[in-house]
């Protein structure tokens, strides 16, 4: 929607009642950063 | 996994708090505003080269050992690489050129074209991994494009529901490979027009504001620009560089390169060179370089910004509150680094970016195009001397 500052409220019309996310859908989104393979630095440079 | 805290940078502050305390923009403390800077166990980086995107730097992230979940496209990280070309025009030796945009022939690989996919990994990841206990409301989301468009990708990787408010100018920035679905809501005006609706929004509604410049998830996620300039063993220069070149709007990407810099130097093994910060900005919308010069904040008064914000070309470069006087924003960062600030006309951007493109092969957009020609004036003025190392941040490309 394109709306100027002023028309503020027709956002909130539109926006309604918004989603909530869960916590187990947040689990699905991250996982551990891989351990293996780090690379010392100071045997790299 | 190196835990971490935030520290206020407030001069008479310097409250700490715990990384695992959950999502936090601001220091408790009644003073004047101040970024919060994140402090890790690990003072020494471990780069973990098979992790997926800027999470090859996790020691150095704030987000508690966790990564986004490997989704059906690989996470954009960073890319630098030794300039011969573009050097040689310039008269330099040791140029570097951190290319953050999409250029698969030579090995960038951000759909999104923008290094602003690295912050929105870190920020997305800073976000979700504070709110596991509790699951989270949606974020609104304000950008001139590109973050937008950066949001937009991972969230729809992720599976986030997202509100974009983007400026009109900003909508041909929202370029993705596949269809998305977020609300978005264009207005009508400028960047700061955006920012102040979708702060509205979120508070009304009770949406989360991922905060900026403010989150320390943002500015390091876009720090590992630097991290890979410096620590790559066959890209970098394993070195901390003399000389650090961008196109500025807001400066974040700025602030955290100098943040970057400063933790290098903590690690020990990259050298002693307080890497000198330069940022430039498109004339006649220069609010960052004015306050520079000057010596004080300038704050344009709204009618003649957007009167020189219509004559600018990298409209991405056009935020009208510049974190600029906040404790660890543009000003200290200019000033710990002795750095400096670089008017660009259009007209000598538009030779920039044909210059790059003669030179290095690849067309830049207009924001990266603006560092160029930022450097070409540091050579003519002997602000950078031919020995000097210095990384060029090509932060967009065209296409």
């Amino acid at each position: 929607m394109t709306v100027a500052p002023n028309e503020i409220n027709s956002v909130f019309e539109e926006i309604g009642e918004p989603p909530r996310i869960s916590a187990q859908d947040i689990d699905k989104m991250l996982e551990p950063v891989t351990a293996a393979s780090a690379q010392q630095l100071d045997e790299a440079v | 996994m190196s835990e971490f805290k935030m520290r206020c940078q407030h001069a008479a502050c310097g409250t700490e708090y715990s990384g695992a305390a959950g999502f936090r923009l601001s220091c408790d403390h009644d003073h004047e505003p101040a970024l919060l800077l994140p402090v890790y166990e690990n003072t020494q980086l471990t780069v973990r080269p098979s992790a997926p995107g800027i999470f090859k730097f996790a020691d150095w992230l704030p987000t508690n050992g966790m990564q986004l979940a490997q989704s059906r496209y690989p996470l954009g990280e960073p890319f630098c690489y030794r300039s011969y070309g573009l050097a040689r025009r310039l008269g330099l030796k040791r140029l570097y050129i951190a290319f953050s945009g999409y250029w698969p022939e030579r090995g960038p690989n951000l759909v999104t074209r923008t290094f602003k996919e690295f912050e929105v990994q870190c920020s997305l990841a800073y976000f979700l991994t504070s709110q596991r206990k509790t699951g989270a409301s949606p974020l609104a989301i304000a950008s001139a494009g590109n973050t937008g468009n950066s949001f937009n990708f991972y969230a729809a990787l992720m599976g986030f529901p997202i509100y974009l408010f983007v400026p009109e100018t900003g909508l041909d920035n929202l370029v993705l490979p596949f269809a998305t679905s977020p609300f978005l809501v264009a207005v009508k005006g400028d960047y700061s027009d955006a920012i102040a609706m979708a702060d509205a929004v979120a508070k009304r509604v009770g949406f989360s504001r991922d905060g900026g410049v403010l989150n320390v998830g943002r500015r390091a996620g876009m720090a590992t620009v630097m991290l890979n300039a410096v620590t790559h063993p066959e890209q970098g220069s394993g070195r901390l560089f003399d000389h650090y070149f961008q196109g500025v709007g807001s400066g974040s990407g700025a602030i955290a390169a100098w943040e970057a810099v400063q933790m290098l130097l903590r690690d020990g093994r990259f050298g002693s060179t307080p890497t000198k910060i330069h940022m430039a900005q498109n004339s006649p919308f220069t609010p960052i370089a004015d306050s520079w010069e000057s010596g004080e904040t300038v704050i344009i008064p709204e009618n003649d910004a957007r009167d020189a914000i219509a004559n600018v070309t990298a409209k991405v470069l056009t935020n009208r509150k510049p974190p600029y006087e906040v404790a660890g924003g543009l000003r200290d960062a200019l000033t710990a680094s002795k750095g400096q600030t670089w008017r660009v006309s259009n007209q000598r951007l538009f030779h920039a970016a044909r210059l790059f493109n003669a030179e290095e092969g690849i067309d830049i957009g207009s924001a990266s195009a603006v560092g160029v020609d930022a450097l070409r004036q540091a050579v003519e003025a002997g602000a950078v001397n031919p020995d000097d190392a210095i990384l060029l941040h090509i932060k967009r490309s065209a296409a």
